[in-house]
């Protein structure tokens, strides 16, 4: 039966989460080192609030987790330039005494550096690492990677073809929340929103409408992720002509989305391929949202479970009643909140 | 300096001119637009009679685009063409190195992971002053905003990557049979660190890719039934259609074309590539795709 991995960003949502029904953890860490020399800003593609910055607690967190037979993996899913690597290497050094199950990375120097330093813990490729094609997973295997995070836009056809030709892989596949609209390890837009603190500096005797904040931000004017912006768009034919015809627009499926984003009705047909696991993203989210995710795939994935016969239209019909309920979505689902919208077919 | 004219369609052929040595065919960012068999061969047939070298341009794929690319290399391996091949997959990689020692792989701009936001033109110029501004969505609201201004020890990430700078990747490309790596002329700047004599560098004008994916903006953009799902048919409106995106808070107009979003700098500096190891220049007469 697949897998449920879950994001935690505290020692107090290990428990939680597995008794919701997590059998695997992951969480990143962000050295205080690193936020002095570079910044939080945009640390492995997020605002660096999403992670761990305290390596005890972090200790504490997987301890717990072994406890009770839970494994942890760590992201180090950033790409690093050469000057970054003495900093790396420092940081990976103190993580290694920690008794994490594995990590999570992207970045090719930085797998090759783990293996040349015998560091001997399973490695993961995120979705970094762009694995489309079966001959992509023999590059990744021959170079010691233990499981493969498929990007988000794989298709089930591929999920079935990779799993069924890799057996001595372990295949994960994103599952809930922030479905990205481009290819996650080709995106080079910036991933931050650029403000760091904002503070109500107004006088108690000033309305409402007087109000005055005091912004600090590396970039005021970024606030959202370029994929949800509403853009003015131009449209022009093969020569440059500029054509005035109003129906003639891009599909902006960030400006679809109306409620949360997801794949449980495909994980009927996932079941039937060698995907192992299915992972919830959500470090830069709350911790509500984190166990009400985890509650929410264990409750589908008993769908499966309680009733083996089930068909794939009574499942759908079945996971997307227990969606509205969770998620408080009031309309019928139709495709645009969807990771697999083709299984609605 | 090498110069490269960068075609996708054998009709883009008439902006070859003689100030070009070598012909880059094909494409980076969709499998559907993977050359045919017969494009290929017509494109030989030019390159020869103009005495132009030739390197094939494959984009990330599926299996299926795999398939493609397997057609056009086995032709190339029976023909016993030796020829470079732009990759930008690293299956494909794999399987040029397994089965094709015919073709010399060449490291292409989405492997070599680059930063090419528009708006990292903004913040690396450093030039932000304190001042007021306004909430455009709470116009009541009112911000004194002071700049933070990031600190020179990100220059090096946001201007390399690290294909061009970690010596370990390095290593690893020159034991995979590469010896080039192709750059996009991002307009914070570039700092390379490459291993001269080993690895060379090209770089591509004037389009800067940002963004790609399977998930085809253009697909069905000029129907009239509104499609909400990811998986519309293609019908290859990306050769009829060109979208500029505007947004005040990005410093560049963006081009979409198909799947991929660009921006636009030509701003050519031949003296400065030459210094950090580029060595050729790729010109995109048109959006590559």
């Amino acid at each position: 039966m697949l897998k449920i991995t879950s994001p935690f960003l505290k020692k107090e949502e290990v428990l939680p989460l597995i008794e919701a029904g997590a059998n695997e953890l992951y969480c990143g860490y962000l050295s205080p080192e690193w936020v002095k020399k570079y910044t939080a800003f945009e640390f492995e593609r997020k605002g660096g609030e999403s992670n761990f910055t305290d390596l005890r607690e972090l200790e504490q967190a997987v301890n717990l987790a072994h406890k009770r037979k839970i494994p942890v993996y760590l992201t180090l899913n950033g790409l690093y330039v050469k000057e970054q690597y003495p900093l790396l290497l420092k940081i990976v050094n103190q993580l290694e005494q920690i008794g994490f199950d594995g990590y999570i990375v992207a970045d090719i120097g930085l797998l090759l550096t783990l293996r040349e330093k015998g560091f001997k813990r399973r490695i993961h490729i995120s979705t970094g690492g762009t694995v489309f094609n079966s001959e992509a997973v023999s590059f990744y295997k021959n170079l010691g990677v233990s499981r493969i995070v498929l990007d988000r836009q794989t298709d089930i056809k591929s999920m079935m073809a990779l799993s069924r030709d890799n057996p001595e892989i372990d295949f994960e596949v994103f599952i809930l929340y922030t479905l990205c609209v481009y290819i996650d390890g080709f995106c080079t837009f910036l991933h931050t929103s650029g403000r760091e603190s904002t503070e109500d500096i107004s006088r108690k005797d000033w309305k409402d409408n007087q109000r005055l904040h005091l912004l600090t931000a590396y970039d005021p004017e970024s606030r959202a992720d370029a994929c949800c912006l509403k853009y003015t768009v131009g449209v022009y034919d093969s020569t440059g002509q500029r054509i005035n015809i109003k129906n003639i627009r891009p599909t902006f499926y960030k400006q679809l989305v109306d409620g949360v984003e997801c794949g449980a009705c495909a994980i009927y047909e996932i079941s039937k391929t060698k995907v192992k696991s299915i992972k919830i993203i959500g470090r830069q989210l709350s911790p509500e949202s984190r166990l009400r995710g985890t509650r929410f795939m264990r409750s589908v994935l008993d769908i499966l479970e309680n009733n083996k016969e089930i068909n794939k239209r009574d499942f759908i019909q079945k996971s997307q009643k227990l969606y509205q309920k969770t998620f408080e979505y009031k309309k019928r689902c139709r495709g645009n909140n969807c990771y697999h919208p083709a299984v609605l077919i | 300096m090498e110069r490269v004219i960068f075609i996708t369609k054998i009709n883009q052929l008439k902006y070859v001119t003689s100030r070009f040595s070598r012909l880059y065919f094909g494409i980076e960012f969709c499998e559907r637009l993977i050359p045919s068999l017969d494009d290929l061969k017509k494109m030989l047939c030019y390159i020869q009679r103009k005495g132009l070298n030739i390197s094939l341009v494959s984009p990330y794929v599926t299996n299926i685009g795999l398939g493609r690319l397997k057609t056009l290399f086995e032709f190339l391996k029976s023909e016993k063409i030796n020829c470079e091949v732009i990759i930008n997959d690293w299956g494909v990689l794999n399987l040029i190195n397994r089965k094709y020692p015919n073709l010399t792989p060449v490291l292409g701009r989405l492997l070599t992971k680059q930063k090419r936001c528009p708006r990292l033109i903004r913040l690396l110029k450093r030039q932000l002053m304190p001042r007021l501004i306004v909430d455009s969505k709470n116009p009541d609201q009112r911000h004194i905003f002071i700049p933070k201004i990031l600190p020179l020890d990100l220059d090096s990430y946001y201007k390399g990557s690290d294909t061009s700078s970690v010596p370990v990747i390095h290593n690893f490309l020159i034991g995979q049979r590469i010896k080039r790596i192709e750059l996009d002329n991002t307009a914070q700047g570039l700092l390379l660190e490459l291993p001269r004599d080993k690895i060379s560098a090209s770089i591509y004008l004037p389009y800067v890719y940002i963004s790609t994916t399977f998930f085809c903006p253009t697909a069905g953009c000029d129907l009239k039934k509104a499609f909400l799902l990811k998986i519309k048919s293609c019908k290859k409106q990306c050769q009829k259609y060109v979208f500029k995106l505007r947004h005040r808070t990005m410093p560049k107009i963006i081009y979409l074309k198909g799947n991929t979003q660009f921006y636009k700098n030509a701003r050519l500096r031949i003296g400065e590539f030459a210094k950090i190891g580029i060595d050729r220049i790729v010109y995109q007469p048109q959006l590559p795709i």
